[in-house]
């Protein structure tokens, strides 16, 4: 499947060049780098100062696409287990 | 510089006045923003251009829509996210002002007290999960006498206990149909502090249309997904 912005929530977030834009703890604004693993709550990023474990619940990611768009995406939409996210989960909420 | 914003004003057909007479009224008296939300059926404002060029005011043309029931609520109000800025919906009925508050296209619930019925705990919660801000309008505050209008305010009142609670966005406005019914942010301040608003929060209210007006601006490709 191809990504794009708009199939970003369901798609395979691993492997995707990701920057944390805003958070509400602010040593994790900033921390940029690729994703390496993904849990319910977290995304492990690999930064050039180690693997950094962000919350996904309190910050909000800037992904930049293989075809170079750069999406900004609220944690809490794609707070769910990465094989579950997969199927299809409309949130009826905008942010 | 305030960015004072009022959030629901009528103008021809419906009110009295052109969106440009609105609008420099407005800016004389303090408003940097001013959104026409006319109801459903007086959509085609007269001489929008004329608005638009009036300097140091921002006129964006909005909508109330108008629905018997929920089914025609959803629709119109799709179809009014397809074409607006900015929807409004007119509260009334316990049926529309709990369709509003759950559908996602919604931005503001005006004068959701108008049905003499306060809002529901189920309601505000819906409100908060979907963005939903709820409108206090006014203008009943100035035209009602005696008993309604204390019938009124203890209205706003529970319905501003909960939204407080629920940490929901409120509006304050004056439902102007008129350039005489315009009041300046000082006027809208003080009358919304008499019906139980604090300052800080009445000025949150009238900078909220502002920020919804921002949000909406953007390009969203899906909930919470913002293309930069």
């Amino acid at each position: 499947m191809e990504m794009t912005p708009e199939n970003l929530t369901r798609h395979e977030l691993i492997g995707l060049a990701v920057e944390v834009a805003d958070s509400t703890n602010p040593s994790l604004t900033g921390i940029s780098g690729r994703v390496v693993d993904e849990t319910r709550n977290t995304l492990v990023v690999e930064t050039k100062d180690g693997e950094k474990r962000v919350p996904k619940a309190c910050a909000r990611f800037t992904f930049t696409l293989p075809d170079g768009r750069r999406a900004r995406v609220e944690g809490l939409v794609l707070e769910s287990q990465p094989e579950n996210r997969i199927n299809k989960r409309v949130k009826r909420w905008k942010l | 510089m305030n960015f004072f914003c009022e959030g629901n004003v009528h103008s021809l057909p419906e009110g009295s006045d052109s969106p440009s007479r609105l609008a420099l009224e407005a800016r004389c008296l303090g408003f940097s923003c001013l959104i026409i939300c006319n109801h459903t059926g007086f959509e085609k404002v007269f001489l929008p251009e004329a608005a638009s060029s009036i300097q140091g005011m921002e006129v964006i043309m909005g909508i109330e829509v108008m629905a018997e029931n929920a089914k025609v609520l959803h629709s119109r109000a799709r179809s009014a996210r397809a074409r607006y800025p900015f929807v409004a919906v007119h509260g009334g009925t316990e049926e529309v002002n709990r369709a509003a508050c759950e559908d996602p296209s919604v931005d503001l619930l005006v004068h959701p007290e108008d049905g003499r019925k306060a809002l529901g705990i189920a309601l505000v919660k819906a409100a908060q999960e979907n963005d939903v801000a709820i409108g206090f309008d006014l203008s009943p505050m100035v035209r009602l006498r005696r008993t309604s209008r204390s019938r009124w305010m203890e209205l706003v009142r529970r319905n501003l206990t909960l939204i407080r609670k629920f940490e929901v966005p409120a509006v304050i406005t004056s439902g102007a149909m008129s350039h005489l019914d315009l009041r300046t942010p000082r006027d809208l301040i003080a009358l919304a502090e008499v019906v139980g608003f604090e300052t800080f929060e009445a000025k949150e209210a009238l900078l909220h249309p502002l920020r919804i007006l921002d949000k909406n601006r953007k390009s969203w490709a899906s909930p919470g997904v913002e293309i930069l």
